[in-house]
């Protein structure tokens, strides 16, 4: 378990910069082909510069905030044994917020009139449904897995113990509310860090040019997909270290009970047998996921087509 | 859509209120919409959140909108413009075209008239 955090864990500052490489080899292919009207083609060049050199600055604080926890849990691990349940929650808040604080980006428009919409802006109106469908829905996995776990874990929190006639064992690290606890503090503190991106992506000014309006959207929905693809990923590496580690001890609980002549102990060895695999699933989807948030901030969000002549780009997910 | 024009002589605060009345009025705003709040408003206009609070304050006063913590600001249930008056300004607005006459004057023509 903790050779597969540690891996988890100082991999996924090695899978950003491997990310980056992809981001650079396709950086010619921007996120939303558009095309504005010619009078504020400057002013879309430059904001989608700045977009971009925001979120590599924000990638890069990440980054460096994911490596120095990373070391925190390689070196105090052994001490503070719930450090890697938070690890991943603690860098993706981290990361995020470091993302709402940048600079907004404003686009610089001709003084004259300008124009606002009527509608509330809400923080779910700019990203796509399914990624807050996925997000809410890894949250409930994590937080049912922590109970679960929490409830069948030992008093002391950390391990797993059976009684079966004269035969009795167990086995640790599990992750009880000794681990639970940190776990779910940290999701809360993630959970925080999302709704602060989300407020401040959804208060940032709209433009007054329709062209520029298109572009802002396009933006706003880049934002907001690079903050819910970061809160998934961290959420499916926890959610993903809880259930492997608890299949993990459970298996071996059932193989020393078998070793000992009392059979297989079920039904923690069909649990231990179905959440060891769905937990390194969950790992890998979460690594997948990091890798996706990485290419939506590093790629070029927008490229200029001459007006009139708007293709919609078949790479660019809503 | 609603929108300020640095050429205008007006307030900004009462030209966002004057554009509220007309779209609440006309029925375009309907009963229960809920505005921006005042800090996208601004932000979006970019003018300071206290303009825009004052229009706001201004037409609760004058009984267009509500506000409450838990809501934010909605528009309230009016008496809309009569469709005859509507289709009448209509008419009147499509026999000025390409008179080059301002909307101010357009409207001082009318007030004449009613006297």
């Amino acid at each position: 378990m903790h050779s597969l955090v540690l891996f988890v864990l100082l991999g996924l500052p090695l899978l950003a910069v491997l990310a980056l490489v992809i981001g650079a080899v396709v950086i010619g292919a921007p996120v939303k082909r558009l095309s504005v009207s010619a009078d504020v083609t400057d002013v879309a060049r430059a904001v989608s510069r700045q977009v971009q050199v925001r979120n590599l600055a924000a990638l890069a604080a990440g980054i460096t905030i994911g490596a120095a926890l990373a070391l925190l849990v390689s070196t105090y691990s052994l001490q503070v044994q719930w450090l890697p349940f938070v690890v991943p929650t603690a860098t993706a808040a981290a990361a995020i917020l470091v993302f709402a604080r940048m600079p907004t980006v404003t686009f610089r428009e001709a003084p004259g009139v300008r124009t606002a919409d009527l509608d509330r802006r809400r923080p779910w109106s700019a990203g796509p449904r399914w990624l807050f469908v996925l997000v809410s829905s890894g949250a409930t996995l994590l937080v049912v897995s922590l109970v679960l776990t929490g409830v069948s874990a030992m008093p002391d929190g950390r391990s797993f113990g059976y009684v079966r006639g004269n035969l009795s064992g167990g086995g640790s690290p599990y992750p009880g509310f000794a681990y639970g606890v940190p776990a779910l503090i940290g999701l809360a503190v993630l959970a925080g860090a999302v709704l602060i991106a989300l407020s401040r992506i959804t208060s940032a000014g709209r433009p007054t040019s329709v062209s520029l309006r298109e572009v802002d959207t396009v933006l706003r929905q880049i934002a907001v997909r690079v903050v819910l693809k970061t809160a998934v990923s961290a959420i499916l590496v926890v959610a993903g270290g809880v259930l492997f580690s608890a299949g993990g001890v459970l298996r071996g609980a059932s193989a020393n009970l078998e070793l000992n002549g009392g059979g297989a102990l079920q039904p923690a060895l069909l649990i231990g047998m179905v959440t060891i695999p769905l937990g390194l699933g969950l790992v890998v989807a979460g690594g997948v996921f990091f890798v996706l948030a990485v290419l939506d901030a590093v790629r070029r969000p927008i490229a200029l087509l001459p007006e009139a002549t708007s293709v919609p780009n078949a790479s660019a997910r809503a | 859509m609603i929108s300020i024009s640095d050429a205008d002589a007006r307030p900004p605060y009462e030209q966002i209120r004057e554009q509220l009345t007309d779209q609440i009025r006309s029925g375009e705003l309907a009963r229960g919409h809920r505005l921006p709040s005042v800090r996208q408003l601004a932000t979006d206009l970019g003018i300071a959140a206290g303009t825009v609070a004052r229009a706001y304050t201004e037409l609760e006063a004058d009984g267009m909108l509500e506000s409450s913590r838990a809501t934010g600001t909605r528009v309230r249930a009016v008496e809309e413009l009569s469709p005859a008056a509507r289709e009448a300004a209509r008419a009147y607005v499509r026999s000025l075209a390409g008179n080059q006459i301002s909307l101010d004057d357009a409207i001082r023509a009318v007030r004449v008239e009613w006297h």
